[in-house]
This record gives C-alpha cells, sequence and structure tokens, in this order.
C-alpha cells in the first residue's frame, strides 16, 4: 500500500538520524528537570525575626507556632536595627508581639500582632503573608479563643490540598514541550525533500498529497507518544504527579495535541523555503506564545483583552485545561469535549492548508 | 491492442498569464523509440515534460500516453511513467533496497517482482549488502544504476531521461547508454532531454524546441542532411536560428 511505503521510508529516516533521536528524548528529560526545579513557584524557608514585647505564655506559644511551621526559619539577632536587616536581606518578615499581647487574650479583647514583608517581590510577600495568616488562625484554635470574625473561611484547595507547584509545573511543561517538539519534528520534512531533490520523486508519483501529508505525520505521531510517556513518567516518578483520570483518555487527548502539533509542523514545512526557516520558525511560533499566552504560567484572566482573545489561537490553551482536567481532576470525556473540538480543528485546518499548499507546490 | 504511438501530443499550449510558454506544438513517439527532446533553456522542455507527467495542467491542447488521456486520467498517467533527471533523486540515508521497497509500496509493485529486481541489482553491482549500506555510500555511477533500475521497477512503457546523464564520466555515459538501447530493444520508449549533442546522434529521432515551438523533427540524418552540416551540434544551432 502506497501509504504504508511512505509511513516505513519516514520511519528508516527517523531511525538513521540517530542523533536527533537522541536529542529528542534527552532535550525535554534535562528540561524538566530544569523546569520542573528552578520554575517553583514555592519559597524556600522564610526568615524572620521576632520581636516579643509581651513574654508571655501566649507569645511564647506563638513563636513556637512560627517555629514548627516548615516555612519560617527564625533568625535570632542582636542587631535590632530592623531596616537595615531588611535591607540586607538578611531577614523577609518581621513580627511584632505587642505588650499587652497576652492580656488582652486573657480578657477576651481583640489584640494585634504587627507583621511585616519585604515586598519587592510582591509575589512571594503574598503568599509569605498568606502563610503567617494560617498560623495565626492555627494559633487561635489551639489556645482556643473565641472567634470574634462573623463570618469564618474554611479553606479548601481542592484536587491540590498542598498547593505543590509541581501540580501545575508537570501539565504545563506536558504542554510546553510537546508542541514545540513535535511542530519541530515535521516542520522540515517537506522542505528536506525539496532541498535533497527527492521532491521530483513524490511529483512524479501517482501519490495523493494527502497520502503524503498522512503518511508523513504518522509515524511521527508514534515518536512523539513515545516522548511524552517519558515527560510523564518524568512528572509522575520524580515530581510524584499524579494521574487521576483515565490514562487511556490522556493519550487520547496527547494524540490530539500531538497531532495538532504535527501539522502544525507540516503546514510550515509546506510554505518555509529552507530547512533553517523552517526550524526557526517552528521554535519561534510555539515555544514563547506557548510560555505567555496557553494560561500555563501567567493567568489568561488577568490579560489585557487583546491579549486573551490571541490566547484562542493557542493549541496549549485547550490542552492544558484537558491535561490538568485529566491528571488532577479526573475529567471524563464529555467533560473535556469543547477543548478537544478546538484541537480537532486546528489540526484540520492545518492539515487540509499542507494538502492545498504541497498541491500547488506539485504543479510549481 | 493499441495504436503504435505510445505518446500523442495535440496543440498543446500552456500560457503563463501573458507569456506563452509552449506554444501549440504537436509530436508523436512511437514504441520502443529513443526521442530526442532538445532545447536552450526556457525554450519550454521542461513546461512540456511536466504537461507529459500530468504535473500541470495544459491551457489547451491533448496528449495521449499509451492510450490514455493526460488530462482525464492523470494517476493512471502517472502509473505509466518512470521519471529520471539529472538529480540524482533517491532517499540517501536508506539502504538501496529501502529505497527500491519504497518505489515499490507507491507503485503497487508485487513483492516477487520487487524480490527479482532487487536480485538483478545485486548481480548487476556485484555487492551483497545493499540491504546494509546506505545509498550514499556508493559511487556516483553505481547511484544511477540504482536510480535506473528503481525508475524502471514498476514496468512503465515510457522512461523519461530529463537530463540524466548530467555530471557523470563518459565510460558511464557510455555504459548507460548500452542500457538504453537494451531497453529500447526490448519495447520499451525512452524520452530523453539532454545538453550533450553527441547524445542526441545516439537518439532514433528527435524534435528541436526554440521560443515554445517545435522548429525541427526528424532522424539526426535527415536533420544534418537537411542543414547540410556534419553534427548535431551545427543541426542544433541553425534550428534555433542562433
Amino acid at each position: 500500500m502506497a501509504l504504508l511505503g511512505i509511513i516505513s521510508k519516514e520511519f528508516y529516516h527517523i531511525i538513521r538520524d540517530f542523533r536527533t533521536l537522541i536529542i529528542l528524548f534527552l532535550m525535554p528529560l534535562i528540561q524538566m528537570v530544569m523546569f520542573g526545579y528552578a520554575l517553583n513557584l514555592e519559597i524556600p524557608k522564610v526568615e524572620i525575626t521576632i520581636n516579643d514585647l509581651d513574654h508571655s505564655k501566649y507569645s511564647r506559644q506563638l513563636i513556637r507556632a512560627f517555629q514548627g511551621s516548615n516555612f519560617f526559619e527564625i533568625i535570632t539577632d542582636d542587631d535590632q536595627n530592623l531596616e537595615l536587616q531588611f535591607f540586607k536581606r538578611k531577614i523577609r518578615s518581621h513580627l511584632t508581639i505587642p505588650k499587652d499581647f497576652s492580656k488582652r487574650i486573657t480578657t477576651n479583647q481583640p489584640t494585634q500582632v504587627d507583621f511585616m514583608v519585604d515586598a519587592s517581590n510582591s509575589n512571594d510577600a503574598i503568599l509569605i503573608e498568606q502563610y503567617a495568616m494560617q498560623i495565626l488562625l492555627h494559633f487561635k484554635e489551639l489556645i482556643g479563643v473565641k472567634q470574634y470574625l462573623p463570618v469564618e473561611i474554611n479553606q479548601v484547595f481542592r484536587f491540590n490540598p498542598e498547593l505543590r507547584s509541581t501540580y501545575f509545573m508537570v501539565p504545563g511543561l506536558l504542554a510546553l514541550l510537546m508542541i514545540m517538539i513535535t511542530t519541530m519534528l515535521t516542520s522540515i520534512t517537506l522542505v528536506r525533500e525539496k532541498e535533497m531533490g527527492t521532491m521530483t520523486l513524490l511529483k512524479i508519483s501517482p501519490l495523493h498529497s494527502f497520502e503524503i501529508i498522512i503518511g508523513k505525520v504518522i509515524p511521527y505521531l508514534l515518536l512523539s507518544l513515545l516522548v511524552a510517556t517519558v515527560i510523564i513518567l518524568v512528572g509522575v516518578f520524580l515530581f510524584r504527579v499524579p494521574v487521576r483520570g483515565s490514562v487511556l483518555l490522556l493519550y487520547f487527548f496527547l494524540l490530539l495535541y500531538c497531532l495538532t502539533g504535527l501539522s502544525f509542523g507540516m503546514m510550515i514545512s509546506s510554505l518555509a523555503k529552507t530547512q533553517q526557516v523552517a526550524m526557526l520558525f517552528a521554535l519561534m511560533s510555539t515555544i514563547l506564545p506557548t510560555l505567555i499566552l496557553s494560561g500555563f504560567i501567567f493567568p489568561l484572566a488577568s490579560m489585557p483583552k487583546i491579549l486573551q482573545y490571541l490566547s484562542y489561537i493557542i493549541p496549549a490553551r485547550y490542552f492544558l485545561i484537558i491535561v490538568r482536567g485529566i491528571m488532577l481532576k479526573d475529567n471524563t470525556f464529555i467533560e473535556l469535549l469543547k477543548p478537544s473540538l478546538a484541537l480537532i480543528g486546528f489540526s484540520s485546518i492545518f492539515i487540509i492548508v499542507s494538502t492545498k499548499r504541497f498541491k500547488t507546490y506539485l504543479e510549481q | 491492442m493499441m495504436s503504435n504511438n505510445v505518446l500523442i501530443i495535440q496543440n498543446l499550449t500552456k500560457k503563463f498569464g501573458d507569456f506563452t510558454a509552449v506554444d501549440n506544438i504537436s509530436l508523436t513517439v512511437k514504441k520502443g523509440e529513443v526521442f530526442g527532446f532538445l532545447g536552450a533553456n526556457g525554450a519550454g522542455k521542461t513546461t512540456t515534460i511536466r504537461m507529459i507527467c500530468a504535473l500541470l495542467e495544459p491551457t489547451a491542447g491533448e496528449i495521449e500516453l499509451d492510450g490514455l488521456s493526460v488530462l482525464h486520467q492523470p494517476e493512471a498517467v502517472k502509473r505509466r511513467i518512470g521519471y529520471m533527471s539529472q538529480k540524482f533523486s533517491l532517499y540517501q540515508d536508506l539502504t538501496p533496497f529501502e529505497n527500491m521497497e519504497f518505489f515499490a509500496e507507491i507503485y503497487n509493485v508485487s513483492p516477487e517482482k520487487l524480490t527479482e529486481e532487487k536480485e538483478k541489482l545485486a548481480v548487476e553491482l556485484k555487492l551483497n549488502n545493499l540491504n546494509r549500506i546506505l545509498t550514499k555510500e556508493l559511487p556516483l555511477g553505481y547511484k544511477q544504476r540504482l536510480a535506473l533500475r528503481t525508475t524502471l521497477i514498476h514496468d512503465p512503457p515510457i522512461l523519461f531521461l530529463d537530463e540524466a546523464t548530467s555530471g557523470v564520466d563518459p565510460i558511464w555515459r557510455r555504459q548507460f547508454w548500452d542500457q538504453i538501447y537494451e531497453l529500447s530493444a526490448a519495447g520499451r520508449t525512452i524520452f530523453v532531454t539532454t545538453h550533450y549533442m553527441d547524445e542526441a546522434e545516439y537518439c532514433h529521432r528527435l524534435s528541436i524546441m526554440d521560443k515554445g515551438k517545435i522548429v525541427q523533427t526528424g532522424t539526426p540524418a535527415e536533420l544534418k542532411d537537411k542543414f547540410n552540416v556534419s553534427s548535431m551540434q551545427e543541426v542544433f544551432l541553425r534550428a534555433i536560428q542562433y
């Protein structure tokens, strides 16, 4: 069968290019480890100084609560110049317990502690403040004070109770790496035939342009699923991210997503003049847009409207919903129908354009 | 069963906008003939060949190849064509046998025929590692032989050689032409374009194209007589009124 001919030929191209094959599997591994550890949004221990003006049982209990948390590291420093310590980055937070702290507690009056945070990195500051609040809430329960708040918020973090950033990193990396790899894989495949002069051979043959395009995509589809498996395995075993939903469903959507990337690469290849141009375009059109506009790192909802609209043409945007849905939420197929339709739409458009473009190419 | 003419071109014209690349040409090529197609660059040779191979739609005119209309049955026509060009178009990172397998797959050649062709090539090249070495490791002459065998794997009644011998040494060219005559003797039609005027002498019959028109057609002897010259080089220059 003609299609089989194209598939096995492309397969030979793949295994003969051993160097590319090694890079293909090593690159995502290295990037996973790098991103996974470097892009960690959790903050390591936050240095804190505590000024206890009360020296009571309660104040010591509060200090112990800070001590016992994994989040703060109490610095005991005789240097009382707070400004200077913040300035020199010796500490990132400071707590002052007022003189009448225990007195007000025992007499059931509301009391305040002063909490100071270095907000030169605002993301960190918000996180530090939230942790301190949690400790204070916990402290209140511990000493059995009556609640003064009319409404108490009982926070529950669904799907990621410990708010581990790897839970959000690994699906994001899967989306980013896979779109980049798949697009690059096919982006050179047609241009290469043109540069090598083998395009004539395909032109003269009775093959349909659709057969050529599909025959070229299929072997790379299998290869990409293998690479994706490596990424998922690293995510599950190294970063301990669960796959709560159906693995089969995950692979079905991975297949759709890889198809989108591969057909996009194919389209680039049908338009580009040289392999270098194709490769460069594949890289530029995937990494940055995906990183910024997919909702991987920056929340889309807080972006200007125009960027939000632009994000609709980023395939990773849809795949992120899917992959987070399956890995963390155990979503079913029906719940993920909408984003999957988007991916099917993308693939169809890309394949139609490449086929059309390839046809005119044949007539040149 | 069919007429003796394998290729019939009638009033073929191709226009690109205002430019007429091929201007109302007609010609017939007989079965088993080695037919030469000469012309300077830009004379319309390539455009004509592309139309014959169903890669380009004519603006006007008819082409019949092996009894089939190129315009209406392009796919069937493509299965009856072998094409070998100057640019050696086989996959360099595949083994010679894998290249043959690829062609066999896309032209629906039976496994028996494929095995037979592989054996023939192995005997011809006196090599027994054609399933292990890569095509790029073969010397140029060997590659050309492989290309010819591969091009003929689906047994096409007509073979197009588009400047296939450019850049090859004289000894191999001589051997190549021996093979061409063998194929022609076995009833295969060969359609040759070439820059080498000595190769034009080898053709049974030829046409000279200039500015989109066929200006001369005949056997090399007839054409030399007509212009009263001794070489095809001179015939060519006279014909295009250089």
